[in-house]
């Protein structure tokens, strides 16, 4: 009862934060009734023949495209295939940069510099041509695939962050309280010093979702990531986007699909900073 | 007598912050303590003695360390060559340390229940339930009002007094042969202190518990303490009994502290201080270490480093004028022996 109180007055005092969340949970629950809310199969070419455009009408809400697809159809599995990619992505990122960050921050010393420097020469190569290259070493990508390879490129920024703030939480008194009553270092790092780290990191990961969304989208629409006829937002767009002038709908609507999920995720890990920022150190 | 519960002896630790710098915190300190009794540590910032403590529950970090031939023996152990999991197994179990600050040494993202029951569950490898009947005893035992309500709460839902008797709570759960209290009271309001020590006082006669207690606040040493040592520039520069030392403390230092203590009925304007601050630990004098900031200092005092002298019974001081006392101006009392008990 306390607590539904408490959860109420917190979205409340936050209506920023409350609409981008609110926006989110819609966009992830319409991906998941995808198949329920989609009029039409998203990969079906009824005219395959006469290949015909539509303009968004009463029977294509918001059209079809040059192999007569609806456009709403394939717009809403595609959500399926953008927020999953995106969603796994950032957890894949999460766990490696959060795990990486503590070994070397806890463990210090020359442990600490040797990972450090090899973090240091993984930056050193911008993120998109990492990835570009990979996936020319790789040739087709599955979704699997994908995940992990936006995943593993995505943490090196995250394992500075955490092992910045385990350096901080390894000097609390607490941490040498813990010590002294005998805790084993696994315990320490875990139970004592991780969890005081976690604000940051969830602010991290709800930034670098939409960072791995737009991801996706580039890759998918340069024609490295999703593969057609399955439908993806990014490459959703690549169909539409010979046809810009003549059929604006087949890439419009993908386009406001990213600009509106990228804006949600975005404003969320903002508001999450404000508000996760220094106010737990309430003591 | 039985052996003592603990034994220190020529502990040296140095800190090698780089540079080709030595920083010589605690310098041969050698002290014991027994069974059930309180021993006082008292000294300025800077002289080493939470760095005594942190050295006897091997909480040293790099860049510093106990030096070899250092020796802190507790029930029969050596803890200065003890293995890491045997010295984990007596942190918090056979030794525990309360320490300065209790608004940072309690974990804010956990129920100040949930973490004195992990005392419980990390050395009794206590269930989760029983650890937590545990810790609501705990806190009932230290006179905390509606513990199994308390138990729930956060540090930061807890006031300062509240959180020390947390962290007694914690301390006692294993009820430790000796507990190491490093400033308890220094953070907490004046009331609250007085609260505290009766607590630490009460515990420590309910379970016969050795505590050792570093503080610069000689009231704290008055009230607690039945031996007390002086320390100061990482050395022990005078150990008596306490009423000694308030009767007829000998060393120029611990007679500094003592008139540097504001007394009620004073006619003085000014507090009396000790000239000077502490020596950094990378670059003690030479000879004594006190001596630019004692008013008896002379030749001898620069090149000979004073052992430690027996005064009386139970009564050492490391300074000269045991062996010349006619040099003090103003004697307070008269010195007895000059015998000295130091053998470096």
């Amino acid at each position: 009862m306390r607590n539904r109180a408490t959860v109420a007055t917190f979205f409340r005092s936050r209506p920023g934060m409350t609409l981008a969340a609110a926006s989110l949970v819609v966009i992830i629950a319409t991906a998941i009734a995808a198949p329920l809310l989609a009029p039409y199969d998203p990969v079906a070419q009824p005219d395959i023949v006469g290949g015909n455009i539509t303009a968004p009408s009463a029977a294509h809400p918001l059209g079809t495209d040059q192999f007569s697809r609806d456009v709403l159809s394939r717009l809403l599995f595609g959500a399926r295939v953008s927020l999953l990619v995106g969603i796994f992505a950032t957890v894949v990122t999460v766990t490696v940069g959060t795990a990486y960050g503590l070994a070397a921050g806890y463990s210090g010393g020359i442990v600490d510099e040797v990972m450090m420097r090899l973090v240091d020469a993984f930056m050193s190569i911008p993120r998109v041509l990492l990835v570009l290259a990979l996936v020319a070493l790789w040739g087709q990508m599955s979704t699997t695939g994908l995940i992990l390879l936006l995943g593993l490129t995505g943490w090196f920024q995250l394992s500075r962050l955490v092992r910045a703030e385990v350096l901080g939480a390894r000097q609390t008194d607490y941490v040498a309280s813990a010590r002294a009553l005998g805790a084993h270092d696994f315990r320490i790092a875990f139970r004592h010093v991780l969890p005081n780290v976690l604000p940051p990191i969830i602010v991290f990961a709800t930034i670098g979702l939409g960072n791995v969304i737009v991801l996706e989208a580039g890759l998918s629409y340069l024609g490295f990531g999703i593969q057609p006829p399955a439908p993806s937002w990014g490459n959703m767009i690549r169909d539409g986007s010979e046809l810009m002038t003549a059929a604006w709908w087949v890439s419009l609507f993908p386009g406001l699909a990213i600009v509106t999920t990228v804006m949600a995720v975005n404003a969320l890990g903002e508001s999450l900073r404000r508000s996760l920022g220094r106010s737990e150190s309430r003591a | 007598m039985s052996a003592p519960l603990l034994t220190v002896k020529d502990l040296r630790t140095y800190f090698y912050p780089g540079g080709g710098k030595v920083a010589r915190s605690v310098d041969g300190v050698s002290f014991h303590i027994n069974e059930g009794e309180t021993v006082g540590i008292v000294g300025e910032s800077g002289c080493g003695k939470s760095v005594t403590a942190l050295s006897i529950m091997r909480l040293i970090r790099a860049p510093g360390r106990v030096e070899a031939g250092s020796k802190i023996e507790f029930d029969g152990k050596d803890l200065v060559t003890l293995d890491d999991d045997s010295m984990r197994r007596i942190r918090g179990n056979r030794i525990a340390m309360i320490f300065q600050e209790p608004m940072s040494a309690l974990n804010p993202v956990f129920s100040v229940g949930d973490q004195i029951a992990e005392v419980a569950r990390i050395h009794a490898g206590a269930s989760r339930r029983d650890a937590w009947k545990k810790a609501v005893e705990m806190l009932a035992l230290t006179g905390i009002p509606a513990p199994d309500q308390r138990a729930k709460q956060y540090p930061h839902q807890l006031s300062g007094g509240m959180r020390q008797r947390v962290l007694i709570a914690m301390a006692l759960v294993m009820n430790p042969a000796l507990i190491i209290a490093d400033e308890p009271t220094t953070a907490l309001d004046v009331t609250i202190q007085a609260q505290i020590l009766e607590l630490l006082r009460d515990v420590q006669q309910k379970f016969g518990t050795a505590v050792l207690l570093i503080t610069h606040d000689l009231g704290v040493i008055a009230e607690m303490t039945k031996r007390v040592i002086v320390m100061y520039g990482g050395e022990v520069v005078e150990e008596t009994s306490t009423p000694d030392l308030f009767t007829s403390a000998h060393h120029p230092y611990s007679e500094g502290l003592l008139h540097a203590m504001p007394r009620v009925g004073d006619k003085r304007e000014r507090l009396n201080v000790i000239p000077g601050t502490v020596p950094p630990p990378t670059a003690w004098p030479s000879g004594c270490r006190f001596r630019d900031r004692c008013k008896y200092s002379w030749e001898r005092t620069e090149h000979e480093h004073p052992p430690l002298y027996e005064i009386g019974p139970g009564h050492v001081s490391r300074c000269h004028l045991a062996d010349e006392p006619e040099r003090r101006k103003d004697p307070h009392k008269p010195l007895v022996a000059r015998r000295s008990i130091d053998a470096s």
